[in-house]
């Protein structure tokens, strides 16, 4: 996934540039998440918890 | 009457009032200041001086017209560079908006003026209220008074070291996951992130907007409490403003905190500098002698912070530049590009999970708040960093160690308050925030003030 080449191709497809100074950057934030996703497992159920709510807020106050 | 440089408006309120000040002094003396000072300390992008002048004409006739028209009126204020500002270049400190001009005023900027505030100029910031250090390489880097060779912090830093080196009496900021409290400690001042839509957002640029929130900075909390009052509020053009009443914020600050119950999440104990700790447990022990009953609490659930944090404020902050990222890349400075172009690597499922991640995160504090009224913790865990020539890596460093502590209440949509807890050995200012459950201001700028009184600062910054 954070392979230089890999990271290359998702911005490629996405139409988004390509500075090969920013590469180690961002494999360096793609780690982060992806190690801070870990965290996500401490706490289960998660999939109880409705992601997104569209709902007028006048019902809601 | 002292010096002005450093008071604040709850105290220059009266002398304006009674005509014992004129508001083209004060604003005549602030923009001396500016002249003499910032040029070093790079504080505004776009000063106004005939703007700024004109305004206090005009605040100086109504007064002796007998058309005081509040505690606000003749106060200078700081506009941060991301507020819109009818026919006033808004730059958002990117190249991308360097020349755009705003036909409408942010709904704050217009409630601001009506109430007489003086408008100085626009107020440098970490571009695109997307960064935490204050480096911007397209309008200069703003240092912090305390010290040049420190960062003030970011993005609101331009506020923050403006009222610090009395250049600026209030400023606005916005708090995105980090933004006002973060440069708020560092330079040692008082901000707030208020709830949610408390405070609108319209006409300010957005940067991830289910996390983005508008709110005050000052030099005191009765002047937080002050701005709030004119700043809060239901306005019919923010999908996500809160249509509520605003309560008085002023009449409880003198309450004291006898009896109010304080917890400590344990997850702002971990990885604290030398100097914070020392100074966070130094807090604590005042707080518990002013009356304060303190306690450690559990909130297993903040732990997803830094992983609902990057993926929310990267997501949502690609999505709104992804086709100026596109076609305009070069005209982003390379920590932005990074953090925005990271999000192109993350998946649909982690944006998700973040909410559901969110959500349990709200339950997390609301469990909290059955058993104490407020939660404290250091608003950052390092000491302010000297800016460093490698720019990139520090900006996106300091991201990563401070995020986990500023992005919960973002996330949540709580209010924090971030106040001076002291100086560092150093002598820089280091900062801790309390935190309330949702719409609960009126109970922190309580307790912050209790807290001001103790004078944490024992001294102002010296501009030669």
């Amino acid at each position: 996934m954070d392979d230089a080449n890999v990271v290359k191709q998702s911005l490629h497809v996405q139409g988004l540039p390509i500075f090969e100074t920013d590469i180690p950057y961002i494999q360096n934030i793609c780690y982060t998440i992806n190690q801070a996703q870990l965290s996500i497992h401490a706490l289960p159920h998660l999939n109880m918890e409705t992601p997104i709510t569209v709902l007028d807020k006048g019902l809601i106050l | 009457m002292t010096d002005i440089s450093f008071l604040t408006a709850t105290e220059l309120g009266p002398f304006i009032k009674s005509r014992q000040l004129s508001p083209i002094e004060l604003t005549t003396h602030t923009l001396n200041r500016m002249d003499n000072f910032d040029s070093l300390l790079r504080t505004y992008i776009s000063p106004l001086h005939d703007l700024a002048l004109k305004q206090a004409k005009e605040a100086e006739d109504d007064i002796m017209r007998g058309e005081y028209k509040g505690p606000l009126h003749g106060i200078p204020i700081g506009i941060k560079d991301n507020y819109y500002s009818k026919g006033i270049r808004t730059t958002v400190g990117s190249k991308l908006f360097a020349n755009f001009v705003p036909a409408k005023n942010a709904t704050t900027v217009e409630k601001l003026l009506r109430a007489g505030g003086i408008m100085l100029g626009k107020q440098n910031m970490h571009e695109l209220a997307a960064g935490s250090t204050g480096t911007n390489p397209f309008f200069g880097n703003t240092r912090n008074p305390w010290n040049i060779q420190y960062m003030p912090g970011g993005s609101s830093g331009g506020g923050t070291a403006s009222l610090a080196a009395g250049l600026a009496t209030l400023a606005t900021g916005t708090d995105t996951f980090g933004s006002i409290r973060l440069p708020a400690a560092m330079c040692g001042v008082y901000g707030l992130k208020p709830t949610y839509g408390l405070v609108s957002t319209y006409g300010v640029f957005p940067s991830a907007m289910s996390l983005d929130t508008a709110g005050p900075m000052a030099r005191s909390v009765s002047d937080l409490a002050l701005m709030l009052q004119y700043m809060a509020g239901y306005d019919s053009n923010d999908p996500i403003s809160l249509n509520l009443p605003v309560p008085n914020y002023m009449e409880n600050l003198t309450k004291g905190i006898k009896g109010i119950k304080i917890g400590i999440p344990t997850y702002y104990l971990q990885g604290l500098a030398p100097d914070v700790e020392r100074l966070f447990n130094r807090a604590v022990e005042t707080l518990e002698y002013l009356g304060a009953e303190i306690k450690e609490v559990v909130i297993a659930e903040l732990s997803m912070s830094t992983f609902s944090g990057y993926v929310t404020a990267t997501g949502e902050a690609s999505a709104l530049h992804h086709n100026w990222l596109q076609t305009h890349a070069e005209d982003y400075s390379a920590d932005i590009r990074t953090f925005f172009l990271a999000s192109a690597l993350t998946h649909t499922p982690q944006y998700i999970q973040a909410q559901q991640a969110r959500r349990k995160m709200v339950k997390g504090f609301h469990e909290a708040f059955k058993y104490v009224d407020i939660l404290l913790g250091p608003t950052i865990p390092i000491t302010t960093p000297a800016y460093r020539k490698q720019w990139l890596d520090q900006n996106l460093a300091v991201i990563k160690r401070c995020l986990p502590f500023t992005s919960p209440v973002n996330l949540t949509g709580t209010p924090s308050l971030s106040v001076p807890m002291g100086l560092d050995q150093r002598g820089l200012p280091v900062g801790m925030q309390f935190i309330g459950n949702h719409l609960s201001e009126k109970q922190l700028l309580q307790v912050g003030h209790t807290w001001e009184n103790t004078e944490p600062l024992t001294r102002h910054v010296i501009m030669a």
